[in-house]
């Protein structure tokens, strides 16, 4: 069996977090969902994720969260080995000038979503989101093809078809 | 070597001068009241010796206006300047009464003097009175515009200070203008939220209770609904065992279903348990969507009740026009601002330690501006994820609250100074800018017999103390 390729959602409000889940678990046949209320749920969240040997694909976080906020946690993720490659999207309604340019020059924020968002568009960047995971990792994309986006991953999979033939 | 001559009184003199000068063949002359004697700038070959009456010195100035600069009796020597060194008229000379004068020219002086001892005499004697005259008038008027100068400057430094002062005041005013600006546009934005808020409230309440209704039939169905409606809060650690437990108990089932499945509690499963061993996935899906549609209703519930403490937070909080002053609890101003500050306290640990208080006669608008004031200090204070204290207590005749960062805490120097305006230990621009924050809050405090005061924490940090009076 493959690596599995988690989404994480990081949200402090229990109810705003149940709504994400919802609305992305339409993916989860192929990309699981962990959740996480805090910075420190996360890291915890993917430590799991790490000793299962998967993978992160994505992370959607909220930023103004009691103790660390969003941003620390995208950049914390940014420097550390296991996580550095995975996409991360701001998914936030207050996060400041300064926070964002901070998200974007020290945490390389892939994405960032206003609130309140568009089911349409949350599932549209979570697939795209994953496809240029999977793209910059040269994974193979079968096994998460019926999600990816093709125009990000048809070259890795000319070059996964021509390795396999 | 003589004996110096004794001094002739001013009257002798003029008498003597009269009496030697018809020897030299001049008479006292007579002069009109208003009449011009020397005018500025002329040439002048005479020297008037003022017998009778009043004459006026005026000078002009720049703009050309005539400016009266002295008044001479009797004794004094007109163009006396003009006259030794020829030069033109140094001020007009004119008579301010009848006038009676001696006038004599160069010629009748040299001659006086050389031939006639007495007209020396008297002549020298009026001059050196003349001149040492006029050089005390001199040092006098130079006391005179030393005294002035201090009283210009004395005037000016009142007048500075006016205008600083009269600054101060005038961004006082701007600040609350724009407070109670802020305080309409809240109270504009509450009502604005409230009716659409209610009429989520009542349309929620319709479908609370007609849903049952709908279901009264299908008894399974209506208990699915009943359990959405009143499914327990999970935290995420609790959501996530129950999700891996039911991974565990059905491990054909999908991850998402069994996320589905793990918002129901242990008593409701049931008829689910029924569905799934059944393979009757339709009556599955049916189940879950309708248990769902309770966890909606229930979550619209939660959130409109949150909207309407907020409403209600937001009103009692900007009530800023109301000048009267209310009988109210502390707590309840408290539990106001902390419900307006929630979107920037929620990234500090908030420590309430509150007392049971008794009520206090305020003006509440302006008690929450003043926690407003200080909690915000504290923010800005205060690293994020550490600790601000709000604390109440009580003293003999009066309760207090206290704000307590984490911060830096105040330069010593500085502890009492922060209360005036324009004085600020923040670098960076912080609320509006004028470093009138505290100035305000403390003269609010004032205006309500209270105390606004500062210390630091031996531990680190500031409290802000706010007391008001209970009597």
């Amino acid at each position: 069996m493959s690596q599995k390729i988690y989404i994480l959602c990081v949200e402090d409000e229990a109810d705003v977090l149940d709504v994400v889940v919802r609305e992305l678990s339409v993916l989860e046949d192929v990309f699981p969902i962990e959740t996480a209320g805090s910075a420190d749920e996360a890291r915890e969240a993917l430590a799991r994720i790490e000793a299962e040997g998967d993978a992160l694909g994505v992370v959607f976080c909220d930023h103004m969260m009691p103790g660390e906020n969003g941003v620390e946690l995208l950049v914390w993720m940014r420097e550390h080995p296991d996580w550095n490659v995975s996409r991360k999207v701001l998914l936030t309604g207050q996060a400041g000038l300064d926070a964002t340019v901070k998200a974007v020059n020290e945490a390389g924020l892939s994405h960032y979503i206003a609130k309140p968002w568009d089911q349409d568009e949350l599932v549209k960047v979570a697939r795209e989101q994953l496809s240029r995971y999977v793209a910059a990792r040269k994974l193979n994309p079968l096994p998460y093809l019926k999600y990816l986006v093709m125009d990000i991953v048809g070259d890795t999979l000319r070059a996964n078809s021509a390795s396999d033939t | 070597m003589s004996d110096p001559l004794p001094t002739l009184s001013t009257a002798d003199a003029l008498a003597l001068l009269v009496e030697r000068a018809r020897a030299l063949g001049r008479e006292p002359e007579h002069v009109t009241a208003g009449d011009s004697i020397l005018n500025e700038g002329d040439t002048n070959t005479s020297l008037f010796i003022l017998l009778e009456g009043t004459a006026q010195l005026l000078k002009r100035t720049a703009d050309g206006r005539h400016t009266p600069v002295d008044l001479l009796g009797p004794g004094s020597l007109l163009g006396i300047l003009s006259f030794w060194t020829g030069r033109p008229a140094f001020s007009d000379s004119v008579a301010a009464s009848d006038l009676k004068v001696l006038r004599l020219d160069l010629r009748d002086f040299e001659r006086g003097v050389a031939e006639d001892a007495e007209f020396a005499r008297v002549t020298q004697q009026l001059l050196v009175a003349n001149l040492s005259d006029r050089y005390r008038r001199v040092v006098g008027l130079n006391l005179k515009v030393a005294g002035l100068t201090k009283e210009l400057e004395t005037e000016r430094n009142a007048l500075r200070e006016a205008v600083e002062d009269l600054q101060r005041t005038r961004n006082k005013l701007i600040h609350q203008e724009k407070l109670a600006t802020m305080g309409q546009l809240l109270a504009g934005i509450a009502h604005e939220i409230n009716n659409p808020s209610s009429a989520l409230m009542k349309n929620v309440e319709q479908l609370t209770r007609e849903l049952p209704v709908l279901f009264a039939g299908m008894p399974a169905h209506a208990g699915m609904l009943r359990e959405g409606m009143n499914a327990p809060y999970l935290s995420s650690g609790e959501a996530r065992d129950r999700l891996q437990l039911l991974q565990e108990r059905y491990p054909n089932l999908s991850r998402s279903l069994c996320r589905r499945l793990s918002r129901l509690p242990e008593a409701a499963m049931e008829p689910l348990s029924a569905a799934l061993s059944a393979k009757n996935e339709a009556e599955l899906e049916m189940l879950l969507r309708i248990f769902e549609v309770g966890t909606a209703l229930q979550s619209i519930r939660i959130a409109e009740a949150r909207m309407t403490r907020l409403v209600k937070s937001l009103k009692s909080y900007s009530r800023q026009e109301e000048r009267d002053v209310q009988s109210v609890r502390l707590d309840d101003c408290i539990r106001d601002t902390l419900t307006v500050m929630n979107h920037r306290l929620k990234l500090y640990d908030l420590q309430l330690e509150p007392a049971d208080l008794p009520e206090v006669s305020c003006r509440p608008g302006e008690i929450n501006q003043i926690l407003t004031n200080l909690l915000s200090n504290a923010c800005e204070a205060t690293p994020e994820g550490r600790v601000i204290t709000v604390r109440t207590g009580m003293e003999p005749d009066a309760v207090w609250v206290e704000i307590e960062d984490q911060g830096h805490g105040i330069p010593e120097d500085l502890i009492e100074a922060i209360f005036r305006p324009n004085v600020t230990t923040k670098r960076g621009a912080g609320d509006f800018g004028l470093g009138l924050g505290l100035a305000i809050s403390r003269d609010l405090a004032l205006k309500h017999h209270g105390r606004l005061t500062a210390k630091n924490r031996k531990e680190g940090g500031a409290v802000f103390r706010l007391t008001l009076p209970t009597v």
